[in-house]
């Protein structure tokens, strides 16, 4: 068996919002090229230290991270990092598909243009078809570049969006509900896509979607209340989970 | 103990219970007819074993309708962690009833072809087999309906004791067969018997074992204590 690298060690992570405290000392370990779903009620913290991971938090003036993120071994937390790069290696796929009010092909090409990762055109036209081609698309729209990617199914602008996220060449794609405005049919399309993507990205997922969580991870943590309750493999949480509270809400005992 | 019935959704609750009633009603029947083919055989009463026999319809009916519920749950409401073990149990445990119900069954048709017989000198090890597997079957039964895994540790241990019971009788009656050639007939009959409730205890431990899986997510090592004919 393949040793399991650590591609985000997370230490000791406390996150306030003023001075309500939304995590609890957590300590985790996120390894390379799998599938990490995090799952818990709303309001648990989860959206929350996912979004510590491309250093989101910093938008809320409130909001104030400690403890330590190493990304590679590199600590992600630190005031001096160069979050513009830090976002290049950490994207990101949210709830609602969000494509920019651009042409299908400008979506994709916007980050490498922005930070300058392409040298020319013919280059650019790469990147954005092997992006396409990578998030399950490029079939689908190769004839219609042009067209506003707001143009498109939901199921369809949800991959474009991946095809954004990858183009930056990442690490990590963050994944925020990305299914939970799909329909099955979209949705088995983009978990079809997670377990393609991970042999070259690292995922984490939050998801409401406890079978979805079951499907397509090899890890699982819970949080309650800010606190990581049970972390392991997802066959182990969703068959026979350590913790009565982990076992409570997968089975819809408590929410 | 394995709770079942709190669910913030009431309507799986509902479901649930229905589902352990059904089982529940298995269990009963399959003692009804257990506890007349005790008697049938006692009196040589072989109406007593064919009306056995035909409730073994009704054993298959409650089968297929536990089944039927469990797929359903599965569908409606995938189920995760304890509720997955309970219904991966609840189907292996109907599954163990219907054959206790062929077994039955299949006791109660020697039965009939024993009445013919004098069976005199065998008939008290016989009936010593059946209240032993009686009580054993029973007893899985209690640790089902109180959901309680300790009991079925004792279920495992008095296995053993039918075991041991059977074997006993086994060579007793082999022996004697050796020598009397009018027991071959009769002989061979009550050996099945003695099999076929030899089994039943068997079947009566898997369904105590899958009490203790439903709790635990353990399953028990199928390398139970044995003991060899």
């Amino acid at each position: 068996m393949i040793k399991e690298q650590t591609k985000l060690d997370i230490d000791n992570v406390d996150v306030f919002y003023g001075k309500k405290q939304a995590i609890f000392n957590v300590d985790l370990e996120i390894k390379k090229n799998q599938v990490t779903a995090f799952i818990g009620p709303s309001g648990c913290g989860k959206s929350t230290l996912l979004r510590c991971f491309n250093r989101m938090n910093d938008l809320i003036d409130i909001c104030k991270v400690s403890g330590s993120i190493l990304l590679d071994s590199v600590n992600i937390l630190d005031k001096k990092l160069d979050l513009v790069r830090l976002r290049t290696k950490v994207g990101m796929v949210f709830q609602k598909p969000n494509p920019f009010p651009k042409s299908i092909y400008d979506n994709v090409a916007y980050g490498p243009k922005i930070h300058g990762l392409c040298e020319d055109i013919s280059e650019l036209d790469e990147v954005v078809e092997k992006s396409l081609k990578s998030a399950g698309l490029w079939n689908e729209v190769k004839d219609r570049l042009n067209e506003p990617g707001t143009g498109i199914s939901g199921g369809q602008q949800q991959r474009l969006c991946i095809a954004r996220a990858i183009a930056t060449n990442p690490d990590v794609i963050l994944m925020d509900e990305p299914c939970s405005a799909l329909d099955p049919i979209a949705t088995a399309r983009v978990e079809e896509l997670m377990q393609e993507l991970k042999k070259n990205y690292t995922i984490i997922v939050v998801t409401h979607n406890m079978q979805q969580a079951a499907r397509v991870s090899e890890k699982t943590a819970f949080f309650h209340l800010g606190h990581l309750i049970e972390f392991g493999n997802t066959e182990e949480i969703f068959t026979s989970p350590n913790e009565i509270k982990t076992q409570d809400y997968i089975t819809g005992r408590f929410g | 103990m394995i709770e079942t019935h709190d669910h913030i959704s009431s309507a799986f609750n509902n479901e649930l219970f229905h589902l352990n009633n059904t089982l529940l009603e298995m269990g009963r029947t399959l003692e009804n007819m257990y506890e007349k083919s005790i008697n049938a055989f006692d009196q040589k009463n072989d109406a007593a074993s064919k009306e056995v026999i035909s409730n073994d319809e009704k054993i298959d009916d409650l089968e297929n309708s536990i089944i039927n519920q469990i797929q359903v749950l599965i569908a409606k409401r995938q189920p995760m962690a304890v509720d997955l073990r309970v219904l991966v149990g609840c189907t292996r445990i109907a599954g163990y009833m219907e054959r206790i119900g062929d077994l039955i069954s299949s006791v109660n048709k020697r039965n009939i072809t024993l009445i013919e017989y004098n069976i005199e000198n065998e008939k008290k090890d016989i009936i010593d087999l059946f209240s032993s597997a009686m009580k054993l079957f029973q007893k899985s039964l209690d640790c089902f309906a109180r959901k309680d895994f300790k009991l079925a540790e004792v279920v495992r241990s008095q296995d053993l004791d039918i075991d041991k019971q059977y074997k006993y009788f086994f060579n007793k009656l082999l022996e004697k067969m050796s020598r009397q050639s009018k027991l071959v007939v009769p002989g061979t009959h009550m050996l099945f018997i003695a099999k076929n409730l030899e089994r039943l205890g068997d079947h009566a431990t898997n369904i105590a074992d899958s009490i203790s899986y439903m709790a635990t997510g353990e399953v028990k090592a199928p390398s139970r204590p044995k003991i060899s004919e």
